[in-house]
């Protein structure tokens, strides 16, 4: 296997994954802020207190902006930790829920939705933890690129004899008629994924002959 | 439920500070300690029933604290209330004899009910 874990990447990960650990702090010290207001406000039920719903609602978005910041940096700190070290062995289930959520916001601004299947059982695969989130990113990316807003990636897992294997199939949004095997081998972006997927011993194929668009992944074997 | 003692130990001053005013407004009166030294000199002159600890703090950390106070006081019931633990800590913490392992932030009404829990387990016991 090919080294993919430089220090920076390294050093990077061990910062960001520190400061999350801040940012969770702040984010806890407003909730529970916000929380002992409402625990205020709960206690002088009876007394007269102009404008208490708007208050309390005010209140209320505080909480919730606030657990919603929780969870994200928990899922940045999720992710900095990936670059603990270089190979480990993980559950794919885990670390393309993870791609999933960190892609969101990518897939949002392409107006194009994101589902995923997970396997039914654990599927252990020793890699690079944070060359497969780039690897899959880059799938994904590849993906979107090419579809028309509103359509669908369906990522589903499964095992293929001793390959896991992760497909990703743009359900809706691309071109029936459009050879995309062509242009998944011949593209630039195309490229790059197998040049990235290569350090992880994987390989990435476009779906063909047939219609639509549908990326394989597959680790192991 | 009987009334019990509990001792709060977080550097993080604002939150444990905070976390302590909204058990009191739940009829509890918990003392705070800023740092693991500080939750150790405490426990010279007064035992708590529950403790509920941080792991990552300067100083002596929640694991080395956890570790002491269950050499000299194995009856205080330790909850650990942490930002980031990883599972490893978490591991480390169970082994030690930590009542339970949660992470900030808590529904204060479910820490509440969990220490009441730990509390229940201490005086059977007991009995």
């Amino acid at each position: 296997m090919v080294e993919t874990h430089p220090r920076e990447v390294a050093f990077f990960g061990r910062i960001t994954a520190a400061f999350t650990h801040d940012m969770r702090n702040v984010l806890a010290i407003i909730k529970e802020s916000a929380g002992l207001m409402e625990d205020l406000l709960a206690l002088s039920q009876n007394a007269a207190f102009p404008q208490k719903d708007r208050f309390a609602r005010s209140l209320a978005t505080i909480e919730a902006q606030a657990k919603r910041g929780i969870e994200l940096s928990g899922r940045l700190n999720r992710f900095a930790h990936s670059t603990d070290e270089a190979v480990a062995t993980f559950d794919l289930n885990e670390i393309l829920e993870q791609v999933v959520f960190l892609s969101g916001r990518f897939a949002r601004l392409k107006e194009v939705t994101l589902s995923l299947i997970p396997y039914a059982d654990p599927l252990p695969v020793v890699a690079s933890p944070i060359a497969l989130h780039m690897a899959a990113f880059g799938c994904l990316e590849c993906c979107w690129d090419r579809m028309a807003a509103g359509g669908n990636i369906s990522l589903s897992l499964g095992q293929k004899g001793q390959e896991a294997i992760v497909s990703f199939v743009c359900q809706s949004g691309v071109d029936d008629e459009e050879d995309y095997s062509g242009w998944f081998y011949d593209s630039e972006a195309g490229q790059a994924i197998q040049k990235m997927v290569k350090n992880l011993s994987c390989r990435v194929e476009c779906s063909e002959p047939g219609p639509g668009l549908a990326l394989i992944l597959s680790l192991g074997g | 439920m009987a009334k019990y003692s509990v001792l709060l130990v977080d550097d993080e001053k604002e939150y444990v500070t905070t976390l302590a005013e909204r058990m009191k407004i739940r009829g509890l009166e918990p003392e705070v300690a800023f740092s693991g030294e500080q939750a150790l000199e405490i426990l010279e002159n007064s035992i708590p029933d529950i403790m509920v600890l941080d792991l990552k703090m300067p100083g002596i950390d929640g694991l080395e604290v956890l570790r002491r106070v269950k050499k000299s006081h194995p009856q205080i019931q330790v909850i650990i209330l942490t930002g980031h633990g990883s599972e490893r800590d978490e591991a480390a913490a169970r082994s030690w004899g930590a009542f339970d392992h949660l992470h900030k932030p808590v529904d204060i009404n479910d820490l509440v009910q969990i220490m009441e829990r730990a509390f229940r387990q201490k005086t059977d016991a007991v009995l």
